[in-house]
């Protein structure tokens, strides 16, 4: 069988070599082409090292579809990500991946927390040369609000915000967020020059022309569906740290195709790849934490199923999931969730908050917990999953659904139930947050690395489980409305501790990201929370 | 006058004909659950707003009358999704451009090669050339566009580094062109092959032979032409396919045409999009039959418009 498919591929190749006869001449002067091109680079990357010469390289991150760069509209991390090329925040990532301050010089915060001053630099000014002034930021704050897309709700937090004079910028905080510089840094709540967006509406952003860029790269050009060109500012105030001259996007949707152009040199960074190559990629392969969970979520809401109204049947459930087997099927080194919440969140000691917070339950302990359990669940009435009523468990993906019958295996081998169904519905999130499932897929990758943004997640009100704890929320707000790391964290313990003992969703894995990067020739790529920011980026 | 009567008339037919493809489309559209704004972060009050800015929190029907109107002015709306913004006519005429230009190429390709290669397998039927042809063409037809299209770019782009993969570089045409034109060509090999074999068994042609006439243009006059009935049938929707581009060239090869859009724009349930390339698209297969039957006449006077 496996011979007569090769003999066939090579019918094929052959077939394809006579009728490629006629664009020969085309492929001759291309690839001596781009060969030309990429030697030169090389050239004077050595020649010129000392005066700093810029690179110029492609990537990919995703089609036109993702390519959203109004900062107040992006929802996906290709759009986020180009929006932190283009405009930049009083905060942005700076070159080891942390926050700092950007277009503010300075940040002043009053004893209580609540109010916050932010000077902005004198040397910052759009591609078209006027400046930045506080009252973009006041401009683009509300233009966000008003705009109603993803992250509308992003700065809830601030319940004024004030352009004082061209300068400076006061912003009167509902609470004391001592991680708003995170959530500055992030594209959302970049600032926005009104001419533009009252010019041009909806179509604002859509094309060079129709938008104007304070960040350290500008758009020269757009062709739609097929790639985006961005040239380096020089009146960016920090033009000579940036090493990278020029960034082609190129506008990809199929992974093979990804994969391939990595693999000839077109591009040296691809945000995806087919999954099932990982095992071969290795040597090419970044991983960072992902910042996210990935859970089964029980709908708790009164219009909800009964039998998961009852908290030892939730904790039956989660305590049966074989979640090393399911990192297993994924095969992407997932981490094991034994919390809601993922590693990687650390105070200024270094601590990570999960190594700080008691865990749901053993993680390592399967056979011990699926005792438990058994045991819970006969104490529910159902033992061996007898009279176990029929549920559906939603999902909006096939990738999910395998991921999701894995799951409902294990409660059949173990707790007896087989009346539990997977389905792939259409308008999975629509249906989820109408309340209309049983048990569904739930999975959060975080904005901006701090506690709050995970646990926000299951806030009453917000959670799509129903779920609806005043303990929990006012642990919630007391952590987010105190400006004392240590408050802060032990209330957050409380928040994880309430879900532990509630169990309104599973936590299965939470996945580290991966990406393609020329490793061996490339250097410098800073990456966030799926976020990447190629300005640093230099030649090895 | 009788022919511009009849021609006038199929022009108000395939008026009406695209009324009805909108008609069904919009209700068809608005069956698929969901809508275009799901996605993980958007909370239920942001959904909602959403609907109201595009008034699709309104009665099926006052939509649909909306659309209508805005369609009649030569409105077709902005993208909510895939070119968020954007108006639905310059997405669809700029992709558009860019399939066309690789569609008459791939078109061409398959004429050139399709039509005379066919001709050679009927006339050498059961000949070793004959089954050489057959195989290929069969093997073209049944093995899918996404197969060909990986199997091209793993060995002319990855292995031998011939080609560019992306559409954009010089050279970057030919493996799209190829993937699209592969299909219709050995279709058409095969279509031509079955005619000729069938006109060439007709008594006209017996005749002609027996009054002395050169085989050459017995073959290449008579039956030819006489053969290119079927061919022309098929040419028609054949040409409005292959210039609105394939949805498996477009996006393995990153050409930004237009074929890409019919599957992801009902994927992404961008609802406008959906109606721009599907009456676009209609709009072309109804001319293009049209065409097809001005040139039946040209051929075969016998065939009456109508």
């Amino acid at each position: 069988m496996k011979k007569k498919l090769i003999s066939l591929i090579l019918c094929l190749a052959l077939a394809v070599t006579a009728f490629a006869a006629c664009g020969k001449k085309a492929d001759d002067t291309s690839s001596s082409g781009t060969e030309g091109t990429t030697e030169t680079t090389t050239d004077t990357a050595e020649t010129t090292e000392a005066t700093a010469e810029k690179i110029s390289f492609a990537v990919t991150g995703g089609g036109e579809d993702a390519m959203d760069v109004n900062p107040q509209s992006s929802g996906t991390l290709l759009g986020l990500s180009a929006c932190r090329h283009l405009y930049e925040g009083l905060y942005k990532l700076d070159k080891d991946g942390n926050i700092s301050l950007a277009q503010a010089a300075s940040a002043e915060t009053s004893d209580d927390g609540l109010t916050w001053t932010f000077t902005l630099r004198d040397d910052i000014t759009w591609s078209d040369g006027q400046a930045v002034t506080a009252e973009d930021f006041t401009y683009g704050w509300q233009y966000l609000v008003d705009f109603s897309g993803d992250y509308s709700s992003l700065l809830e937090m601030i319940k004024e915000a004030k352009a004082v004079d061209e300068k400076t910028i006061e912003v009167t905080l509902a609470y004391p967020c001592a991680y708003l510089p995170s959530v500055l840094a992030f594209p959302s709540a970049y600032p926005a020059r009104k001419d533009y967006v009252e010019q041009y509406g909806d179509a604002y952003a859509t094309d060079p022309e129709k938008s104007v860029y304070n960040g350290a790269y500008e758009m020269t050009s757009w062709t739609h569906q097929e790639s985006v060109v961005m040239t380096a500012r020089e009146d960016y105030y920090d033009y000579a740290n940036i090493t990278a001259g020029e960034i082609t996007w190129d506008l990809m949707t199929e992974t093979s195709t990804m994969l391939a152009s990595y693999k000839s040199g077109d591009i040296i960074y691809s945000d995806s790849y087919p999954d099932a190559e990982a095992a071969s990629l290795t040597e090419d392969l970044g991983y960072a934490s992902g910042y996210n969970n990935y859970c089964a979520m029980f709908n708790v809401s009164e219009s909800g199923p009964d039998v998961l109204k009852d908290v030892k049947v939730r904790k039956a459930l989660s305590l049966a999931i074989d979640r090393q087997r399911i990192a297993d099927i994924r095969g992407i080194d997932d981490e094991l969730a034994y919390t809601y919440s993922p590693s990687g969140l650390y105070n200024s000691a270094g601590e990570d908050f999960i190594d700080t917070v008691t865990p749901w339950y053993d993680v390592d302990a399967y056979e011990a917990n699926c005792e438990e359990a058994k045991a819970l669940l006969k104490e529910a009435g159902y033992e061996g999953g007898k009279g176990f009523p029929a549920l559906n468990y939603i999902v909006g993906n096939e990738d999910r659904k395998t991921i999701a019958e894995a799951v409902i295996g294990d409660w059949k081998d173990v707790l007896g139930i087989d009346t539990i169904t997977v389905e792939i519905v259409d308008g999975f999130f629509a249906q989820r947050s109408s309340k209309d499932y049983d048990i569904a897929y739930f999975g959060w990758f975080m904005d901006y690395v701090d506690i709050s943004n995970m646990l926000y997640t299951m806030v009453s009100g917000v959670s799509d489980s129903g779920f609806s704890n005043a303990d929990y929320d006012a642990a919630y707000e007391a952590a987010t409305s105190s400006p004392d790391e240590a408050t802060q964290w032990e209330n957050y313990a409380k928040c994880e501790a309430i879900l532990a003992e509630e169990v309104p969703v599973a936590p299965i894995l939470h996945s580290t990201n991966s990406y393609l990067f020329n490793k061996a020739e490339y250097d410098g790529l800073v990456y966030y929370c799926g976020n990447y920011y190629f300005g640093y980026v230099t030649k090895k | 006058m009788e022919f511009v009567q009849k021609l006038l008339r199929r022009v108000l037919l395939a008026v009406f004909s695209l009324f009805v493809i909108v008609t069904i489309t919009f209700f068809l559209m608005n069956l698929i659950p969901g809508d275009p704004f799901m996605s993980e972060k958007a909370t239920p009050e942001i959904r909602a707003e959403l609907r109201a800015k595009y008034g699709l929190d309104q009665p099926i029907y006052v939509q649909y009358v909306r659309y209508l109107k805005g369609l009649v002015h030569g409105d077709m709306g902005n993208s909510y999704i895939l070119q968020k913004g954007r108006a639905i006519a310059s997405i669809v005429t700029e992709s558009f451009a860019v399939s066309m230009k690789l569609g008459i190429r791939a078109l061409l390709v398959a004429v050139f090669l399709g039509i005379p290669i066919g001709c050679i397998a009927g006339l050498w039927k059961g000949k070793v050339i004959d089954g050489f042809v057959r195989v290929f063409s069969a093997i073209g037809i049944s093995v899918p566009g996404y197969v060909i299209a990986a199997t091209l770019m793993l060995i002319l782009s990855v292995q031998f580094g011939l080609l560019p993969i992306s559409y954009n570089k010089p050279g970057g045409s030919v493996m799209p062109i190829i993937v699209l034109a592969m299909y219709p060509t050995c279709y058409l090999i095969r279509l031509t092959r079955a005619s000729i074999l069938e006109v060439l068994n007709q008594d006209y042609l017996r005749t002609e032979r027996s009054k002395g006439m050169s085989e050459f243009i017995v073959i290449f006059v008579h039956a030819l032409k006489n053969s290119l009935i079927p061919i022309v049938t098929y040419l028609g929707p054949l040409t409005a396919s292959v210039l609105t581009g394939g949805f498996v060239a477009e996006s393995v090869f990153n050409v930004p045409g237009l074929g890409r859009y019919f599957v992801t724009a009902v994927q992404n349930r961008d609802y406008t999009l959906i109606m721009g390339t599907t009456i676009f698209y209609a709009a072309l297969i109804i001319f293009m039959n049209l065409v097809c039957d001005v040139l039946y006449q040209i051929v075969d006077p016998r065939i009456k418009i109508n």
